[in-house]
């Protein structure tokens, strides 16, 4: 097989000026599938960065009674440590609390003027490990600090995390559906193309089985148009959706986009739904 | 060297070819003389392995019908030069490229193709015509490249059926012009027509053939006995 690679792409290069016209029309259609696929893809990563990033700030906020005594403190200060999946925990000082809502306020401090003494309660900040970053854990964890003796109440942000979460799984969830749904049709639209070209080269597959040509050498070519075609719709997509991405960028700060192995993925999906439509075609409509 | 052992051939239920058993010897001119119908181009597809004996042996070279393994089929077609009644060009192609393809399937360098080209294409007298496309020729010209595509890999045989079966007599005399010369020049070749005139004049063994069967014809009035009687490498 390797030993005729000049028999190959000579055939190749002949199917390619017989048919390549013909092959624009498929290429733009499977460029624009491919493209929808790649948005669904950046939107995917770029929800996933968030999600990333939304994670990192997920906190717990402890905050004691007024009346909780110095040993209380001691106590919870002992117990949230021990509780599983919680990294780090800070305590902050009614002091430290004031000062910080005060630098909150900033040129409105003023506001503090009238109130008496400090009204803020002492709090601790629970740091969790990502892994106890998700809505039933936090959840879960909070109800344990709700027990210690001393707690006043717990605050967590977790409600938007979860939420979006939920979106990532539908959102991955509909990228599989989409790339099955792009790929079979995909398959379709490959498979009829090719289906024209083998049609268009009749007379060469005939010869060529005529005179001793191996199934390799009459489907070797038709499996690289397929490929080709495959590739050519990759980069018409890839490029629109380059020009899309830096367009947005422009907008949105911080917007990621396929990393290298995205692209390669990417045009390795065009590369074989290319070939795998055309396989389907020789298979077909060539019985040797 | 070519051989068929007691073969049949059956399409469905109804037989094409029964029980036939001869030999293409090195270096022969066998004609396979039949009507319509009697089966002579499912020999001939027996022989390139498109189709396989339904029993029986068919031998062509080191290779057998019932041992031979499918990836084997192309090497064995490349043994022998098949010619048939339509040409089998590609018509967008030059002349020079119908006939290499075939030598360039067999891994051959550039060189060696186009040098063996060249010199089969003088052969069929259309080195002049080796840049035109094989979509502008004549008839007899296009299957004079057929004959050249064929002898390109220096087969065992020629196989040639019906290849004078689209053209007019005087076209038709110089292709049997170029099959002598190949024959001369040491090629076995086995033509498969029912052009009678053409076998008695040409004087070489002749296998008849009837209702998918070889027979001993009776010989007709004015018909030169050494044309029509089967050789002894047939048996019946
Ligand atoms: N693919 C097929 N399916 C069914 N029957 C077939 C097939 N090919 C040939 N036959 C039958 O087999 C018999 C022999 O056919 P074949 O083509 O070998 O004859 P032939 O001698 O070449 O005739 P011709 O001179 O018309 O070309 C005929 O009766 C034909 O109808
Ligand atoms: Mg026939």
């Amino acid at each position: 097989m390797l030993t005729h690679i000049e028999h190959t792409l000579r055939e190749f290069g002949y199917g390619l000026r017989r048919s390549l016209k013909g092959h624009l029309a498929p290429v733009v259609l499977l460029g624009v599938a491919l493209f929808i696929l790649g948005l669904f893809l950046v939107g995917t990563i770029n929800l996933q960065e968030l999600i990333h990033i939304a994670h990192s700030k997920v906190g717990v906020a402890v905050y004691l009674t007024e009346e909780a005594s110095e040993s209380d403190r001691t106590l919870v200060a002992e117990k949230i440590p021990q509780l599983a999946g919680v990294k780090l925990v800070r305590y902050i000082s009614p002091g430290q609390a004031l000062e910080r809502f005060q630098s909150e306020l900033g040129g409105r401090a003023y506001l503090l003027e009238g109130v008496e003494g400090n009204p803020l309660p002492a709090s601790f900040e629970v740091e969790l490990y990502d892994d106890y970053k998700t809505t039933d854990r936090i959840e879960a964890i909070a109800n344990e600090i709700r027990g210690v003796s001393g707690v006043d109440s717990v605050i967590y942000g977790e409600s938007w995390v979860g939420r979006l979460e939920r979106w990532i799984y539908f959102l991955v969830g509909f990228d599989l559906f989409l790339g099955a749904v792009l790929g079979i049709s995909t398959l379709l639209v490959v498979g009829n193309t090719m289906k024209l070209a083998l049609e268009n080269r009749r007379d060469a597959i005939e010869v060529i089985r005529l005179v001793g040509g191996t199934r390799m050498q009459i489907r070797l070519p038709f499996l690289l148009e397929g490929m080709l075609i495959g590739l050519m719709s990759s980069g018409l997509a890839y490029l629109v959706l380059y020009k899309t991405y830096t367009f947005a960028v422009g907008r949105l700060a911080g917007v990621l986009f396929l990393g290298t192995t995205g692209v390669i993925a990417f045009f390795a999906l065009g590369a074989l739904l290319g070939a795998s439509g055309s396989l389907l075609s020789i298979n077909r409509y060539l019985k040797a | 060297m070519i051989s068929f052992k007691q073969v049949s051939k059956s399409y469905g239920k109804t037989p094409a070819v029964r029980d036939l058993t001869f030999e293409i010897r090195r270096g022969e001119f066998l004609f396979l003389m039949g009507a319509s119908g009697a089966g002579k181009s499912t020999i001939l597809r027996l022989l390139h392995h498109s189709i396989r004996p339904t029993s029986g042996v068919v031998t062509v070279g080191e290779f057998s019908s019932d041992t031979i393994k499918e990836r084997q089929i192309p090497h064995l077609r490349r043994k022998l030069g098949f010619v048939l009644q339509d040409f089998r060009l590609i018509a967008d192609r030059s002349v020079s490229e119908n006939v290499a393809i075939a030598m360039r399937i067999t891994g051959e360098s550039r060189r060696k193709i186009e040098a063996r080209v060249n010199e089969v294409l003088g052969q069929v007298g259309l080195i002049g015509r080796a840049r035109e496309k094989a979509g502008n020729l004549s008839g007899g010209e296009m299957q004079r490249v057929a004959i050249a595509r064929a002898l390109v890999n220096r087969p065992l045989a020629l196989i040639a059926d019906e290849p004078t079966g689209n053209l007019d007599p005087e076209t038709a005399q110089g292709i049997y012009s170029i099959l002598d010369r190949a024959h001369i020049g040491g090629t076995a070749v086995f033509v498969a027509t029912h052009d009678r005139d053409f076998v008695d004049r040409a004087g070489h063994k002749v296998l008849h053939l009837e209702h998918g069967r070889i027979v001993i014809p009776r010989i007709a009035p004015g018909t030169a006995p050494r044309s029509s009687k089967p050789s002894s490498s047939v048996s019946c």
